[in-house]
């Protein structure tokens, strides 16, 4: 078997991993079933004929979020110059699949109301914050790659994350409680 | 809860593991006598415990992993017949030039 179909083989191995992730990002993206799927579709089609060429050291993930945004800003484009027909399924309460971690089920009841809020909170937020939020708590992409991903400074990942999180920590404040302890922590100390 | 104005910015990146070298030792430092930034600092641990619980944000369709794995096998075997091809003619095809002899 030749070294390059084996690399082949591999890199599909490499790049199937990450189909969560893309079809997350695209639904953050697009904020629409149907669209999502045809999407991380897409960005498989056009991945798998280069995957073969790509480096031992590429990031193979990065690459692949960066070619299923190309893509979504190339249907944005396309949809500008045409009639536009926007539909988003994201509160229609829509199950998703959940892995069962082998909690029992007054865990598993309590995680999946967590991650009901969770989303609910990531979908209010504009898109510039859900793709920042998406790509570096869920994907846990470098400050380098979101950077170049979508084309900015770092120093505006950064900024643009930091006002993300604190959106996020507003709409969670009901499971994130540790703001309440914390502050009275500060206070004690400049009172002593 | 903010980290303290003069050391925000660092506390994030120390948070996001992008902070490298001296700086990190000297915000380690300041962390022992600054409230605020260890305040921050947790509630930036516990919202990002959250979320990361909650990954993947949402899972592709069975559906849509059969595509792309098929997909994916299609583009594979097309590659591994070529290459078959290719070393058969090498190996076993007698070029122009040699059929002439």
């Amino acid at each position: 078997m030749s070294c390059e179909y084996y690399d082949l083989v591999q890199a599909n191995t490499t790049s199937i991993e990450h189909i969560h992730g893309l079809y997350s990002y695209a639904m953050v993206l697009t904020r629409n079933h149907a669209e999502a799927e045809d999407l991380v579709q897409e960005t498989y089609v056009r991945a798998i004929p280069a995957m073969a060429k790509l480096r031992d050291e590429s990031n193979i993930k990065a690459w692949l979020f960066k070619i299923l945004r190309n893509v979504w800003l190339n249907q944005l484009r396309k949809r500008r110059t045409g009639p536009q027909m926007v539909q988003t399924d994201m509160e229609d309460g829509s199950t998703v699949d959940i892995v069962d971690t082998g909690k029992d089920s007054y865990d598993i009841y309590v995680s999946r109301m967590e991650e009901k809020q969770v989303r609910a909170a990531i979908e209010k937020l504009p898109t510039e914050f859900r793709e920042i939020i998406l790509l570096r708590e869920f994907e846990n992409l470098s400050y380098h790659d979101i950077a170049s991903l979508l084309d900015c400074p770092a120093g505006t990942v950064m900024s643009r994350l930091a006002r993300a999180r604190s959106r996020l920590r507003v709409l969670l404040s009901s499971i994130v409680t540790r703001s309440e302890s914390c502050r009275g922590e500060v206070r004690n100390e400049g009172l002593r | 809860m903010k980290a303290c104005d003069e050391y925000s910015e660092t506390a994030q990146l120390y948070f996001d593991k992008e902070l490298r070298g001296t700086p990190v030792a000297e915000f380690r430092a300041h962390l022992k006598g600054c409230a605020a930034c260890r305040c921050a600092l947790e509630e930036d641990e516990e919202l990002s415990f959250i979320l990361r619980q909650s990954r993947p944000l949402y899972s592709a369709p069975d559906s849509l992993q059969a595509r792309v794995l098929r997909a994916m096998r299609d583009s594979s075997s097309e590659q591994q017949t070529d290459v078959q091809l290719s070393d058969i003619r090498s190996e076993h095809i007698p070029s122009d030039k040699s059929t002439k002899k």
